[in-house]
């Protein structure tokens, strides 16, 4: 089983192919203009060397503001799902994330499966992303690789009052002027960023442990300050920029083996008659042999039967098999006249009618 | 979302794609018949149409525009809600009408109520001292407002409004409840025949047409529904709180991603139709005013908790999975009850997603996202 999972971001697009459960490769790449080139050209890039096509991926998620502009994809899942999903692969005991990309800041909390339990997001203001983080090295003449560790022989924080990319830039070329070290500005800078982080975590409220993703994680003097904002050293991935990919190969994971047991599970009763499809489709994956179906039914379709060691489940009696079109008059008529009936009673949706 | 539609939607849509000038008020105008604009719901609507004039409320554009006008007009910390009104006041799309009434319940609301009493000058400007509070006192506070209200507009018009009037004023409205309560009872079922959005649309014109007409078009859309076989399964049922929203685009984009509206808490759909005026043995007058000030309340009257308690109910009622409250900006009284109703709705097991918009927001890019990882999460939640 080979799935990727591809994460369109507003700066940089990542992938992440997985095979039988292992990371067979990831990349970043940049995003360029056209989203569906840049998701062509990322998938090559990652499944370069690795002897693979396209062709033989099996599932396919995609992720990032690009998701729904990939053209190979079977389904797009959120990015704040994806980041959830993709620590708890490196980090299972990870309840706090601050996800921090090229033009936004996500606050995440979520549980031990990697499930979201409660998320934030920045509001439409670039300032603090990695975008504005570009603009301040251009600004400084300093590659963006090297800011991080710039930032960190700061002796001096200058304080920044503004994190608004408009007057932060303005403040960084009067600073320069008055003969300030780059590596102090850069300081106040990602200080002002990290109180802004903070603000925004705890609006879901920090839980140990705590880790950061996205591009900046990357950026040693910005995770410094957070942490010491924070007060917790963030548990930090391998890559923390490919977690968002890493997090929707795992959904594709998920779904390609669900698909595969899913259908496996239904079991389908019923019959073509001429006048139309009468099938009545019970998924016994989901189905938790309750009962309330056998009850809820005016007719008298179902029952529950138990097999030899395993769980009670709900199948259409012998008898009902091959007289469903004349019993059960379809789901909307039933409904009308019933308040309650075999869909609407069941809590794990495990029944479905075709007519 | 399956893409059946309904054909007894369609007079309002036209209604709503018309709006401010529509033909029939175009055409009453012509007959010479009053038209009042309101801009909260603490304006008793029957008072305008027992004096045999047509209440219209006054709403802004459903999609962001361009505010130049309104934006040199109002200051800076006005909602856009009130800029969007002004918009469209000062580009004379509410050229037409005879008069506006206003109720102090909100900053937004006052302030563009000056601003449209000194700027645009219908020949009748009313606002009404709204208490925030239900007590004894407050009501005959309020009783005295709506009086007042009621004998300026006499004056106004040289007319007399009788209480048998009254009384057949409020049986139309009545109805129009009854028939919207109808239409909401629908969406309680596990599988709706009607999307938030399409709620939405028949809401809207709620306030833009004549009542009896109004009833007339709701029959039948009640009907073509009651032998529909249309129905909506959704990856979660949700509610939407908060500010003033008359936007079915921004609906639409939830429910395009899978979610589906069941219920709402907003003024501009359950809080307008939700109690009936009951007449018992009292005064249709005082009837009225007891009606509008005991109403499914909006967040600026105390104590929050009917209102809090109002919300659970309905999400209970309607099988909520999760709630989206979406706020205007400077909208203070959504924006300050929201850590309160959070908490509670929270603890009742239902997570809310809150959303900071602009009045007019369709689904951007930045909600959409949100929007999904909600929906993912009741996912989630529900397995």
């Amino acid at each position: 089983m080979i799935v990727a999972g591809i994460d369109i971001g507003s700066r940089a697009a990542k992938a992440a192919i997985i095979k039988d459960g292992t990371i067979l490769a990831t990349t970043i790449c940049d995003t360029g203009p056209e989203s569906i080139k840049t998701a062509h050209a990322t998938i090559n890039a990652a499944l370069e060397g690795t002897g693979l096509t396209l062709d033989d991926i099996d599932y396919t998620v995609a992720t990032g503001y690009g998701r729904v502009l990939v053209p190979f994809a079977r389904e797009n899942v959120s990015e704040i799902s994806c980041h959830a999903r993709g620590i708890n692969w490196y980090h299972p005991s990870v309840r706090t994330i601050l996800d921090m990309g090229g033009q936004d800041c996500k606050a995440i909390r979520c549980d031990a499966e990697g499930h979201v339990t409660d998320f934030v997001m920045n509001d439409k203001c670039a300032g603090g992303t990695g975008r504005f983080l570009e603009m301040i090295a251009d600004v400084l003449n300093a590659p963006l690789a090297e800011i991080g560790d710039l930032a960190l022989q700061s002796k001096e924080t200058i304080p920044f009052n503004t994190i608004c990319a408009v007057f932060a830039k303005t403040e960084a070329i009067a600073r320069l002027r008055q003969g300030v070290n780059r590596s102090d500005i850069l300081a106040g800078l990602n200080e002002a960023i990290a109180t802004r982080c903070l603000n925004l975590l705890k609006r879901v409220s920090i839980e140990k442990d705590f880790t950061i993703t996205g591009g900046i994680a990357k950026n040693s003097g910005m995770v410094a300050k957070i942490a010491e904002k924070v007060g917790l050293e963030p548990l930090l991935a391998e890559d923390p920029q490919i977690i968002g990919a890493l997090g929707a190969a795992l959904f594709a994971q998920e779904k390609y083996l669900g698909k595969e047991t899913e259908e496996a599970a239904k079991v389908q009763y019923g019959y073509n008659d001429g006048t139309g499809d009468y099938f009545i489709t019970i998924n016994l994956g989901s189905c938790d042999g309750c009962g309330e179906c056998v009850s809820a039914c005016p007719e008298g379709i179902f029952e529950v039967f138990q097999e030899d060691g395993h769980q009670p489940k709900a199948r259409v009696t012998e008898a009902s098999r091959k007289r469903l079109s004349i019993l059960c008059p379809g789901y909307h008529s039933c409904s009308s006249e019933h308040r309650t009936n075999c869909l609407s009673i069941c809590q794990q949706n495990a029944i479905s009618l075709t007519w | 979302m399956s893409d059946e539609r309904i054909a007894t939607l369609e007079p309002f849509r036209i209604v709503n794609n018309t709006f401010p000038k529509t033909k029939e008020i175009q055409e009453l105008k012509q007959e010479g018949k009053k038209v009042f604009g309101w801009l909260c719901t603490y304006v008793p609507e029957e008072i305008i149409h027992a004096a045999g004039a047509l209440p219209i409320r006054i709403t802004g554009c459903s999609e962001e525009q361009e505010l130049d006008d309104a934006n040199a007009y109002l200051y800076i910390n006005n909602c856009s809600f009130s800029r969007s009104c002004l918009q469209m006041g000062l580009k004379g799309e509410y050229d037409y009408v005879d008069g506006v009434i206003a109720g102090s319940t909100c900053d937004g609301a006052r302030r563009l109520f000056d601003l449209w009493s000194h700027y645009l000058r219908a020949p009748f400007h009313h606002i009404l001292t709204v208490p925030r509070k239900y007590t004894e006192r407050a009501h005959r506070l309020y009783y005295e407002q709506v009086s007042q209200f009621k004998t300026l507009l006499e004056q106004h018009l040289g007319i007399e409004i009788t209480d048998e009037a009254l009384v057949k004023s409020i049986t139309v409205f009545n109805e129009s409840r009854e028939l919207l309560k109808r239409l909401y009872e629908l969406r309680k079922l596990d599988l709706p025949p009607i999307t938030g959005a399409e709620t939405m649309e028949v809401l809207n014109t709620s306030f833009r047409m004549p009542k009896e007409l109004f009833n007339h078009y709701l029959h039948q859309l009640l009907d073509e529904l009651a032998g529909s076989k249309i129905a909506h399964p959704s990856r979660a049922r949700l509610m939407v709180t908060g500010s003033t929203m008359n936007n079915p685009e921004f609906l639409r984009s939830i429910e395009e991603l899978g979610g589906l509206v069941v219920t709402d808490e907003l003024c501009t759909s359950t809080r307008y139709w939700s109690d009936p005026v009951v007449l018992d043995d009292r005064p249709p007058l005082e009837a009225i005013s007891r009606r509008y000030l005991n109403n499914f309340p909006c967040a600026r009257m105390v104590p929050s908790d009917e209102r809090f308690d109002r919300i659970l109910q309905l999400a209970h009622d309607y099988k909520v999975d999760g709630v989206i409250s979406q706020i205007i900006r400077y909208c203070v009284p959504y924006a300050h009850d929201l850590p309160l109703i959070s908490e509670r709705l929270k603890k009742a097991g239902i997570p809310v997603l809150a959303l900071d918009v602009e009045y007019g927001t369709s689904g951007s890019g930045q909600i959409r996202t949100r929007v999904q990882a909600f929906l993912e999460m009741l996912e989630t939640k529900k397995k």
